[in-house]
C-alpha cells in the first residue's frame, strides 16, 4: 500500500518539479556561457543576469516549499482529504508516504542545483577539479547527511504545523496563524540549540558550504559544514580529517521524530475535517 | 451480524455549537436508510464521524463491529458532498487509484458505466464539466462491492434529470446484501427508494421509522411530512 500511495504522491506536482529543475539547470548553462553570450557589454548585463538568476532561484526555492506544502495540505485537508483520509490505510502509512514523496522531490531539486553548479564550473574552468581527493567522498557523504537530515526536519515541522491547523482540541479548531507560530518557534529553538552545538550560525555554515574555493571550485569546502569543535567523530584520513558530528545529526533526527510523532497523534486522534 | 452500522449516543460540538445531541440508530443489512433534514441539521456531521473524518466526538460508532478508521473503511464506499477525487488525475488514473486501494473495486463495471455515459477516460477530471465529474465519482463509488454505501447529498446540487440518473445508478449497482446510508434535504425524488427514514433537526432525531409505516401513521407522503416538520427551519 505504501508504494501505491507514494506513486500517487509523486504524481502530484511532477510537472512543476521537472519544470523548476529545467529552469535551474538552464541558468547553469546561461551563466556558464556568459562570456560568450555578452561579449562587449559585460559588466552591466552580467549584473543583470546574476540578478535574474538570483530572483529565479529564490522563486524556485519558494515554489518548491509551496509545492511540498500543497502536496500535504490539499491531499489531506482539501476536498481530496475526503478520499485520502477514508482510504483503507493507516494514518501512519499516509504520513510516511507524504514525507517520502516530499524528501524525493527535495533531493531532486538539490540534485538539479548540483547539476547547475557542475555545468557552470565545467564551462568556466574547463574541468571540475577536486583539490583533496582523499576527502572527496567523505565530504560528499557528510554533505548529503546534512542535507537529508535538515530536509527531513524542516518537512516534518511543515507537516506538523499544517496538521495542527486542521485539528481540534476541546472541539475548538487551532487557528492556522497559531499553528504557523508554533512551527516557527519550534524551528527557531532547534537552530538555537544546533548552532550552540556547532559553534557557528546556520547561515554562515551554509554559505561556507556552497562558496567557491578561490579560483578553483571544490567540494572540499563542504567539509567544515559538518565538522564541529565538540562531540565529533573523525571519518576521513588522519591528516586534515573530516568530521561528521553525531550530536548534531542526532539532535536533528530527534527534533524531526518529535514533529512526526506529534503529527501522527494529531492525524489519529485530533483530526477535524470540516 | 445483522447491523452493518450501529450508532449510540453520538454527540459532537463545533466550538460552542452542539452539532449532534445523542444521536442513536442502527442500519440493518440490506436496508436503504435516509437521514433527512435541512442544511445544518447534523446530517454531514454524522457521516463524517462514521467515515473517521471527525475524531473528537462522544458516544459510540461501529461499522461491521469496527470503530471508524482504516479497518472500517474497507467495508464502506463513500461519496462525499464535494469533488473528492483529485482533478489533476485522468479518468483512467482515477480508475487505477480505486483499483489500487480497494480490493472490492470492479474495474470492468466502472469502465462499463463510464462508457455508457460516454465519458472520455483519457481526459483529466478538471477538463470535464461539473456534471461529468459527479458522474465519474458516482460510477467509481458504486463500482465497489461494499457492505455499506455512504452517500452524502448525492442529489443535492444537480438538476432533476441528473437526479433521476443518479438514483437509477444507485439502485442498479448496489447489491441486496449491502446497505445504504443516504443523506439529503430533497425528499420527493428519493422517497420511493427508502426503506427507513430518519428525520434530524438541530442535531437530534425527531422521527425514525420504516417509510411505509410513517406514510401509514401520518396518512401523508414522506415529502409532505418533511415539509410540515421542517416548515420553520431555515
Amino acid at each position: 500500500m505504501f508504494i501505491k500511495q507514494l506513486k500517487y504522491d509523486l504524481l502530484f506536482g511532477r510537472n512543476t518539479f521537472f519544470t523548476m529543475a529545467a529552469i535551474v539547470i538552464g541558468w547553469g548553462i546561461i551563466m556558464g556561457n556568459l562570456d560568450t553570450l555578452l561579449q562587449d557589454d559585460h559588466f552591466f548585463m552580467g549584473a543583470m543576469f546574476a540578478f535574474g538568476m538570483t530572483i529565479s532561484m529564490t522563486v524556485v526555492g519558494v515554489l518548491s516549499i509551496m509545492q511540498v506544502f500543497q502536496l500535504y495540505r490539499k491531499s489531506l485537508f482539501g476536498d481530496s482529504g475526503y478520499l485520502t483520509l477514508t482510504l483503507p490505510v493507516t494514518r501512519g502509512s499516509l504520513l510516511a508516504s507524504k514525507i517520502a514523496a516530499s524528501m524525493i522531490w527535495y533531493l531532486f531539486m538539490i540534485f538539479a542545483g548540483f547539476i547547475m553548479v557542475v555545468i557552470m564550473v565545467l564551462q568556466i574552468e574547463g574541468a571540475f577539479i577536486v583539490t583533496d581527493s582523499n576527502n572527496f567522498f567523505v565530504n560528499l557523504l557528510a554533505f548529503l547527511l546534512y542535507i537529508v537530515f535538515i530536509g527531513l526536519f524542516l518537512i516534518s515541522v511543515l507537516f506538523f504545523a499544517t496538521t495542527l491547523a486542521h485539528s481540534s482540541f476541546s472541539n475548538k479548531r487551532v487557528h492556522s496563524v497559531v499553528s504557523g507560530i508554533i512551527g516557527f518557534v519550534y524551528i527557531a529553538v532547534f537552530f538555537r540549540i544546533y548552532n550552540t552545538l556547532n559553534q557557528r550560525s546556520w547561515g554562515e555554515t551554509l554559505v561556507e558550504g556552497v562558496s567557491s574555493g578561490g579560483d578553483v571550485w571544490s567540494f572540499t569546502r563542504m567539509g567544515p559544514l559538518i565538522g564541529i569543535q565538540y562531540g565529533r567523530i573523525p571519518v576521513g584520513p588522519e591528516t586534515d580529517a573530516v568530521f561528521i558530528d553525531i550530536y548534531a545529526h542526532a539532535l536533528t533526527l530527534a527534533f524531526a521524530a518529535a514533529a512526526i510523532i506529534a503529527t501522527l497523534y494529531l492525524l489519529k486522534k485530533r483530526i477535524d475535517l470540516r | 451480524m445483522d447491523n452493518v452500522l450501529e450508532i449510540k449516543e453520538l454527540s459532537k460540538n463545533y466550538g460552542k455549537t452542539q452539532a449532534l445531541k445523542g444521536v442513536s440508530f442502527d442500519i440493518p443489512k440490506g436496508k436503504i436508510v435516509g437521514v433527512l433534514g435541512p442544511n445544518g441539521s447534523g446530517k454531514t456531521t454524522i457521516i463524517k464521524t462514521v467515515m473517521g473524518l471527525l475524531s473528537d466526538y462522544g458516544g459510540d460508532v461501529r461499522i461491521m463491529s469496527e470503530t471508524p478508521g482504516f479497518l472500517a473503511n474497507r467495508h464502506i464506499s463513500y461519496l462525499p458532498d464535494v469533488s473528492h477525487i483529485p482533478t489533476w488525475l485522468t479518468v483512467n488514473q482515477a480508475i487505477g487509484f480505486f483499483s489500487d486501494f480497494y480490493q472490492d473495486f470492479d474495474t470492468e463495471k466502472a469502465r462499463g458505466m463510464l462508457a455508457d455515459m460516454k465519458i472520455p477516460t483519457d481526459k483529466k477530471l478538471k477538463t470535464l464539466s461539473r456534471g461529468m465529474q459527479e458522474k465519474v465519482q458516482l460510477s467509481l463509488v458504486m463500482s465497489r462491492k461494499a457492505k455499506l454505501y455512504v452517500l452524502d447529498e448525492p442529489i443535492g446540487a444537480v438538476d432533476p434529470a441528473s437526479r433521476e440518473f443518479i438514483i437509477d445508478t444507485i439502485l442498479r449497482n448496489y447489491s441486496e446484501d449491502s446497505s445504504i446510508l443516504l443523506s439529503t434535504h430533497i425528499i420527493a425524488d428519493i422517497e420511493p427508494i427508502l426503506d427507513v427514514a430518519i428525520f434530524i433537526k438541530d442535531g437530534e432525531i425527531v422521527l425514525h421509522d420504516e417509510v411505509d409505516k410513517i406514510r401509514e401513521d401520518n396518512d401523508n407522503s414522506l415529502d409532505q411530512l418533511f415539509r410540515e416538520v421542517f416548515r420553520n427551519v431555515h
